[in-house]
């Protein structure tokens, strides 16, 4: 049986798996969703993307305290990767932590204003603005 | 000849003709103490919120707020759903 570190996928097998749990993700299969997941970021631990949909998929199952600890991981591996910000900008938000999940959003649109994390980060910092989120 | 809606007292010194001054002036101060009344009541009915559906408007008013806020909330909500399913798809579409 081949061992985890033998298998070298390449980014279009890699794609595939996002993409499948992210499928099973938006017909509310999260647990099914979450392994695919796992899977991802066993394949591929220096990538942002795993930690970031695994968590996604984590706050969906509203397990928050998991998911910030995810979206962590998924900076820590990426740094500079916006997708990974904005969730945790996001998280943050969640967790009544406005200020430092403002300054994420914030980083976002510094580091690339016209795209779709930007714009996310956009629609965060608006409802959280409307008071979105204090009344979750 | 229209005819106009008055006390009896009135009306019996109209039609008797020769009425002296002071049985009109008795029927004419009815009339005006009724006239008074009636203004005084018509002006509280003007001020009374309820007459005049100023309470009815205020209510009115606090549910349009409540439903155009709801329906902020709904729009700000739809259009945060809709930019994480676009972050999403960018994220793994431009992965290399």
């Amino acid at each position: 049986m081949a061992k985890l570190a033998d298998i070298k996928p390449d980014i279009g097998q890699l794609k595939f798996l996002c993409e499948a749990g992210q499928c099973l993700a938006a017909n509310n299969r999260f647990s099914l969703a979450t392994e695919i997941f796992h899977a991802v970021i066993a394949l591929s631990p220096q990538r942002a993307i795993g930690h970031t949909l695994l968590g996604d998929a984590c706050f969906n199952l509203e397990k928050f305290d998991e998911a910030l600890k995810h979206h962590q991981k998924a900076v820590q591996a990426e740094p500079d990767n916006t997708f990974a910000r904005v969730h945790l900008g996001e998280i943050l938000l969640f967790k009544k932590q406005k200020d430092k999940g403002i300054a994420e959003l914030k980083k976002v649109l510094e580091k690339d204003p016209n795209g779709p994390d930007a714009n996310l980060a956009r629609q965060l910092i608006k409802a959280s603005e409307m008071g979105l989120f204090t009344k979750i | 000849m229209p005819s106009i809606s008055t006390p009896a007292g009135l009306q019996s010194a109209q039609a008797g003709g020769g009425a002296t001054g002071s049985d009109v002036i008795g029927p004419m101060k009815e009339v005006i103490g009724q006239v008074q009344n009636q203004t005084a009541e018509f002006s509280g009915m003007l001020t009374n919120q309820t007459t005049t559906g100023q309470s009815e408007m205020a209510e009115m008013l606090k549910l349009q707020r409540a439903v155009a806020l709801e329906t902020m909330m709904y729009t700000a909500v739809s259009n945060l759903e809709k930019a994480r399913t676009d972050a999403s798809k960018g994220a793994i579409q431009n992965m290399k």
